[in-house]
């Protein structure tokens, strides 16, 4: 059963094409990255699983139904997300902003407690940052932060928009490899935007290539890396120096 | 015999009765003080309990209070019956007053025997240098400087039908009445209105000028009261009938304005001289000396907190249901300031109508006041949080309820404390006005202060309500010291 399926999905902005016609399905349990330029339409595809947008034609399915506009909260409730930058609520300290929702969820205290405790564990983040405050972490430390906060219940499915993508190279790596110890402990469903093609080689199983709005390539990574499908995608796939990002 | 007997028993009756409360009111300036106080101590030496209800902000507004029954009585000036209440200009008989005041509920009683007719005064060392003497001189000195007060420059029997008559070019200034001879005897305006029954004229030598062509309409001062004032007080106040008059009356004032005598002492004096009463009742202490401070205090801030506690509950709901709405919410902020751009003390009136006069119209007042900074802010406040950490709030699962009250008013906050204080120090500066409209506070010394050209009364009440408004902004930083984290307070500014 595919954990996320668009059929001929369309959303346009005042007109733009946002996302055209786009069909697709992510295998459960396995990471999905979506690759494309800037304007390509990555973000609108990840917005419309996490219904912040609705699609103007077609359908957005998310765990084998219809998503439910009407019941967003508890749908949402099952999808961690996390973002470049982590975003995370500035008047909250650490153990609030992991703990949050699980919190309005109707968690226990020592539910809520230990669930963080592992969290914070997991990520190698340090018992004594909890009453910190956002401001005073280091972009690491607010990355993985976010991070905890997005699998905090423990959701079948993660949403991640580029959460790598404003580290210096070395935390980068780090957190790369983290993500890649969890996810083999505790496979989970995983929706990966990224612009960069090695993070997609390294993290992901199957990859959707994005190009103005449109579905131009998808598969098992390495097939894709073997076969391009145009130059467009031959493009992205060539390895490219640090600044030219 | 019969009808005697009936009559000696309600006599009795009526004294042996608790007594009846009736409601004296007065205008803003120190003859309508000094009248209202003869005419309640007239009627409490005849056995009614007198509730006064001074300083009230103009013809108008006394009015209002009259016919909705807030006040009983108080002293008014045929004149400005004919002109100011029935627009009735030229009706000069008082039989044909008083039968268009029955339509409204009202009667005028009995003259008290003076004119109090405006009159223009100009500084008397100028006058002498002038040669002035007539108002039909005034045409050849257009470089003098004239300042009026707002109801003489609006009146149709002010000043618009005064140029008319004297063919005067000058386009006078307004100025608060109580400030006008200050402001002339410091050089700084040169004639301005007067009434020509006040104490003041003497003081700051102050010269008439003849009003040759009988402009002025008769203004006799009498008290005018509500149709179902209580017939024996009717009696009781008509007793003042004839009995005072200019020169009497001038003298009065000049006891209160120049010779510093309160205005109970004076009334009291008064009616033992005519023998009106029997004994000199104790004179009571005017409230407005310090005594009557944190009384004056405690009003305030009733008058202030109550107002900032409705503009609260009505205003942060609203800009909270109406913020997701770009094109509303600009309306909504456009509304609560086309508010904010009516004057004080029109507004005040505006209430009178609607809620009589005293604390409610006032606090009425004030709540609409308060309303655009609280909206205003509290609006910027939850359009201006980041877009990204309201998606973040979305994204993760909470109800439109928990985003509201965990992500942002907690980050609006800063904002909306910052518009509630801007709330609360504009409502101690306005209510400061409420004396106006009878709702007390610390405006009431200020109003009587006016009244009597007396600056230490006006400091009673302007440096209490100054400290108010500092004390309250220094309270909100406390405030928002304690609930805002140190990271996500607002740079003061």
């Amino acid at each position: 059963m595919p954990c996320v399926e668009f059929r001929n999905t369309s959303k346009r902005f005042d007109g733009a094409p946002g996302l055209t016609d786009a069909s697709v399905s992510l295998r459960s349990g396995k990471t999905t990255a979506v690759i494309g330029e800037s304007g390509s339409g990555k973000s609108t595809l990840l917005n419309l699983v996490s219904g912040l947008l609705k699609p103007d034609e077609g359908e957005v399915r998310v765990f084998d139904e219809p998503l439910d506009y009407r019941n967003l909260v508890s749908l949402r409730r099952r999808m961690g997300f996390a973002v470049q930058g982590a975003a995370l609520f500035p008047h909250l300290t650490v153990f609030d902003n992991v703990t949050l929702v699980s919190r309005l969820d109707g968690w226990k205290k020592p539910e809520i407690s230990r669930r963080f405790a592992e969290l914070m564990d997991m990520h190698g983040l340090a018992s004594n940052l909890q009453d910190r405050y956002p401001h005073e972490l280091s972009g690491g430390q607010q990355q993985r932060v976010g991070l905890c906060r997005a699998l905090m219940l423990n959701p079948p499915l993660l949403l991640l928009d580029e959460p790598f993508s404003a580290l210096d190279p070395v935390t980068r790596h780090a957190l790369q490899e983290e993500f890649l110890k969890i996810q083999q402990a505790q496979p989970r469903s995983v929706l990966l935007v990224t612009h960069d093609m090695s993070e997609a080689g390294l993290l992901a199983d199957d990859v959707i290539v994005l190009r103005l709005g449109r579905l131009v390539q998808q598969g098992r990574v390495s097939a894709v890396m073997q076969s391009p499908a145009d130059d467009y995608v031959a493009e992205l796939l060539a390895p490219h120096e640090e600044s030219q990002r | 015999m019969k009808r005697l007997c009936a009559a000696l028993l309600l006599l009795c009756l009526s004294v042996s009765l608790p007594a009846e409360e009736l409601v004296v009111g007065s205008k803003n300036f120190s003859e309508s003080y000094l009248l209202a106080e003869i005419m309640s101590q007239l009627l409490e030496s005849g056995g009614y309990s007198v509730r006064r209800r001074f300083g009230l902000g103009g013809t108008l507004i006394c009015f209002e209070a009259l016919t909705s029954g807030e006040i009983d009585i108080y002293p008014e000036y045929s004149g400005t019956i004919a002109y100011a209440i029935l627009d009735q200009p030229d009706t000069t008989d008082l039989s044909d007053i008083n039968q268009a005041l029955a339509k409204k509920g009202t009667a005028a009683l009995a003259p008290l025997g003076f004119n109090n007719t405006y009159a223009i005064a100009v500084r008397g060392s100028l006058a002498e240098e002038l040669s002035l003497e007539r108002l039909s001189q005034l045409h050849r000195h257009p470089e003098l400087r004239y300042a009026f007060s707002l109801e003489f420059l609006e009146r149709g029997d002010g000043w618009p039908g005064l140029a008319r008559t004297y063919g005067l070019p000058a386009s006078p200034t307004g100025i608060e009445h109580g400030l006008a001879y200050q402001a002339i005897n410091q050089n700084r305006i040169d004639l301005t209105d007067a009434y020509s029954t006040d104490g003041d004229l003497v003081r700051y030598k102050l010269r008439i000028l003849e009003d040759d062509r009988d402009y002025f309409p008769k203004y006799l001062s009498l008290p005018l009261a509500r149709a179902d004032l209580p017939p024996r007080a009717g009696k009781i106040i008509e007793s003042l009938a004839g009995r005072i008059t200019d020169v009497r009356m001038r003298a009065l004032n000049a006891r209160v304005v120049i010779d510093k005598a309160s205005f109970e002492e004076v009334a009291a004096e008064f009616l033992l001289e005519e023998g009106l009463v029997a004994v000199a009742d104790g004179v009571q202490q005017s409230g407005l000396l310090p005594e009557g401070l944190l009384q004056n205090i405690l009003v305030h801030l009733k008058l202030t907190l109550a107002a900032l506690a409705l503009g609260c509950l009505v205003g942060l709901p609203t800009a909270i249901l109406v913020y997701p709405f770009a094109g509303l919410s600009r309306t909504l902020v456009y509304g609560a300031g086309l508010l904010q751009t009516i004057p004080s003390i029109a507004l005040l009136a505006l209430m009178i109508p609607l809620f009589g006069i005293g604390e409610l119209p006032a606090i009425v007042a004030l709540f609409l006041y308060s309303l655009l900074p609280i909206v205003r802010n509290t609006i910027t406040a939850l359009v201006t949080v980041d877009p990204v950490l309201r998606k973040m709030a979305a994204a993760l699962g909470l109800t439109w309820r928990q985003q509201l009250l965990e992500v942002l008013l907690p980050l609006g906050l800063p904002t909306i404390l910052a518009g509630i204080k801007t709330a609360a120090v504009i409502s101690i500066g306005t209510a400061t006005l409420a004396a106006f409209i009878g709702a007390g506070g610390l405006g009431e010394p200020i109003v009587t202060g006016l009244a009597l050209n007396d600056p230490n009364l006006i400091l009673q009440g302007a440096i209490p309500a100054a400290c108010l408004a500092v004390l309250v902004e220094l309270s909100f930083d406390l405030l928002e010291m304690l609930l805002v984290k140190k990271h996500l307070r607002t740079a003061e500014t």
